[in-house]
């Protein structure tokens, strides 16, 4: 038969053909380049994938860690005025943050309040009292949703716990203190720097008021009257 | 042990360069029968067959590459081995009981012309082989001298079973194309 034939002649084939083969068949067996270029291309994917998958997994942890801008301040604020609330009671005006945000821009008369050190600060009142007052002005909202009203008064006497006053468009003919018609500003707030005969513009919110009591929200020195 | 020593031994008629041939070789020459067999038993008979061929022959030979050698004798016993096996086989029918009760009365030895035509035909192998790259040489040596399966030719070669088997068959065209070239009519 013709392929025994060539089975039989290549019994005799040169012997350093036969160790050639044997030597390759005796080596220690290669990965396939295939499959090397397989493994080469799949590390290389992996690498690719984490070069760009890690960052944005970062960044999606991240996002997911922090609330969005808008929610987180709402956050912020809240403890902040819980904050606010717990510590201003004892507060000096030199501590009152820079922020105002419940504070009217600007009185009746067109007077805006003065930036000065001297200025008071918002400082909440869980009991105060509010007088409607003639010369009241204002009606913007504070951060409880209670509306916050102003006043400018002249200072008659400064008693402990605040003052009493008379509103500065009133003239004061008669300096004695009349209880009937003169009002009394409570406050905690460090008046200090108050005088007699000083005009301030006094902030108090209109829910809570009685008969010529204000419980004041902030006060603020008019120009000229500070000392 | 060297396979110098080992000739050497059997060159002193050393029962001993049996031992040593089996424990260096028995492997080799197992995987050569087995490759043709395919059956246990049959292959450790063609390689104790072997043992006792190289006994016989070394000396006069003094082979150069003693694997080489001994593989050569484990391939032939295998080969013949094979044959009659399938001779067995195709015994159903009585005209080819007849062929085969027929060839005991034949000579076993090779005709003449037979055997030269065979010489030739190795010669025209291995100057075709010698034409070869390499890895067409061994892969072609590798499935047809050792009968070494496709996967692990591939595997020797550091390439897949597809490719392997792509290059076998184009070096068998190539084979024929040279055969023709030199005259053989297979």
């Amino acid at each position: 038969m013709k392929e025994e034939r060539i089975i039989d002649a290549l019994s005799d084939i040169d012997e350093k053909l036969i160790m050639e083969a044997n030597a390759l068949r005796n080596k220690k067996r290669r990965i396939f380049p295939a499959r090397k270029a397989s493994l080469i291309a799949a590390c290389a994917a992996l690498v690719f994938l984490c070069a760009f998958l890690i960052p944005i997994l970062q960044r999606s942890t991240e996002n997911s860690v922090k609330p969005p801008v808008g929610e987180g301040e709402i956050i912020g604020n809240d403890t902040d005025t819980e904050t606010k609330s717990e510590s201003e009671y004892t507060d000096c005006v030199t501590e009152a943050p820079e922020e105002k945000p419940d504070m009217p821009e600007a009185d009746d008369n067109g007077s805006h309040p003065p930036e000065t050190e001297n200025e008071s600060t918002i400082i909440p009142e869980p009991d105060g009292g509010v007088d409607n007052n003639s010369s009241q002005s204002g009606g913007e909202m504070s951060a409880d949703g209670e509306k916050v009203n102003s006043m400018n008064v002249t200072v008659l006497r400064i008693t402990e716990d605040g003052f009493i006053c008379r509103p500065a468009d009133t003239e004061i003919e008669n300096e004695s203190i009349d209880s009937a018609s003169d009002i009394y500003v409570i406050c905690t707030l460090d008046i200090s720097n108050l005088a007699e005969g000083s005009t301030v513009t006094v902030y108090y919110t209109s829910d809570e008021n009685s008969h010529n009591t204000l419980h004041a929200y902030h006060i603020e020195l008019q120009k000229g009257d500070q000392p | 042990m060297q396979d110098e020593m080992i000739v050497e031994l059997y060159w002193q008629r050393d029962e001993s360069a049996i031992e040593a041939t089996a424990e260096k070789y028995e492997s080799y020459l197992y995987k050569i029968a087995n490759n043709i067999l395919s059956d246990s038993e049959d292959s450790k008979e063609s390689v104790n067959d072997t043992y006792l061929a190289a006994w016989n022959s070394i000396p006069p030979h003094r082979p150069k590459v003693l694997s080489a050698f001994l593989g050569k004798i484990t391939r032939r016993i295998s080969i013949d081995t094979y044959r009659k096996k399938n001779r067995i086989k195709r015994k159903a029918g009585e005209y080819a009981m007849s062929l085969d009760e027929l060839s005991e009365i034949s000579s076993t030895a090779p005709h003449p012309e037979q055997s030269l035509d065979e010489k030739l035909l190795t010669e025209a192998l291995n100057s075709f082989l010698k034409t070869l790259k390499p890895e067409a040489r061994s892969a072609f040596i590798c499935r047809y001298y050792f009968f070494d399966p496709l996967k692990e030719i591939a595997h020797y070669l550091g390439i897949s079973e597809g490719k392997t088997k792509t290059l076998l068959h184009r070096t068998r065209l190539s084979l024929k194309e040279y055969l023709r070239k030199e005259g053989f009519e297979l």
